[in-house]
């Protein structure tokens, strides 16, 4: 079938004339609202990326200036903060030193101790000790059976 | 009444026909939608100047054809170099996309009741490629002459007509019964 151009410009105008209008989806108002809503606050108080862009430039400008200051006063900070706590973490560091030392001191007496007096003594002494703390045993085991008439209840 | 109520009742007198505008030129619900609100954000802006306006109506309708054409301007170039392909290709191209826009709806012609018929014809306009649907929207549902959309699209007077004639071709082909 064919069909010159206005002839099917005036059949395509009438088909597409007769068509109703889409409806907007029902969240269309909604969305709308909010975002009339969100227009009305202060421009300071809404997203970043929606402020004036002078403004946003200023607030990059701003942020920059700040992180150079802070860059360029770490040093000097940390600096000052040093000299001021040295005599503190000298004081510290002296208390802790002893503290160690002491222990270091006690440590060397005891085995002084121990290989003078005890060493030798212990070397000799052991045997005898053992016995002896074997015999013990023995002995309180058989006393008790004789008086109490049963085993230890221990 | 306060001024949220008065823009509440603006939108819901207008939002039908922003989002119908939209959505024609778009083919894409969900971009018309946001497309919607971005005109209806512009209007709230100037409420106290258009809320009344007798021209409120007029004024929307070109707010919302521009911003679509910004938001389908990423893709013009593309629209253009595909146009041109086809104006190339004009006796074995356009049969075959014609077919497939046919296969894709459901058999035209009689027996479709009216609602139907206008279901179809409806889809049948948003599946257009975009080259053939723009020009085709703004003509005959915007009122715009040919010379008017090719100073909108930035294209040539004929280019114009050649993509509407095919569009319309595309859809008489559609619907059969035209």
């Amino acid at each position: 079938m064919t069909m010159d151009h206005d002839e099917l410009e005036h059949l395509i105008d009438r088909e597409l004339r007769d068509l109703p209008a889409p409806r907007a989806p029902r969240s269309l108002l909604s969305r709308v609202m909010a975002a009339g809503a969100e227009a009305q606050r202060p421009w300071y108080a809404r997203a970043w990326r929606t402020w004036p862009v002078g403004w946003q430039a200023a607030s990059v400008v701003l942020c920059l200036a700040l992180l150079t200051v802070t860059g360029l006063s770490l040093p000097i900070a940390q600096a000052s903060i040093a000299a001021e706590s040295a005599p503190m973490i000298g004081r510290v560091t002296t208390d802790v030193w002893q503290v160690i030392a002491r222990t270091m001191d006690a440590q060397r007496a005891a085995e002084i101790v121990w290989r003078v007096v005890i060493g030798p003594v212990a070397s000799v002494a052991v045997l005898p000790i053992l016995a002896m703390l074997v015999a013990s045993l023995a002995f309180g085991a058989a006393l008790s059976r004789l008086a109490f008439g049963g085993t230890p209840q221990s | 009444m306060t001024d949220a109520d008065l823009f509440e009742a603006f939108v819901r007198e207008y939002q039908d026909m922003v989002f119908a505008t939209a959505v024609r030129l778009l083919g894409n619900p969900v971009d018309a939608e946001d497309v919607s609100q971005t005109v209806f954000l512009k209007a709230y802006e100037r409420f106290d100047q258009i809320g009344a306006s007798p021209t409120a109506a007029g004024w929307l309708k070109t707010v919302a054809t521009n911003i679509c054409l910004n938001h389908l301007s990423r893709y013009r170039s593309r629209w253009r170099l595909f146009s041109e392909m086809r104006r190339d290709d004009d006796d074995g191209g356009e049969a075959g996309f014609e077919a497939t826009v046919v296969a894709d709806t459901a058999a035209p012609g009689a027996g479709l009741d009216a609602r139907e018929r206008q279901e179809q014809v409806e889809r049948a306009v948003r599946q257009l490629p975009e080259h053939q649907r723009v020009p085709l929207v703004l003509f005959h549902f915007e009122q715009h002459s040919y010379q008017a959309i090719a100073d909108l699209l930035g294209i040539t007077l004929a280019k114009v007509k050649t993509d509407i004639h095919r569009a319309r071709e595309a859809l008489r082909i559609t619907l059969g019964t035209l």
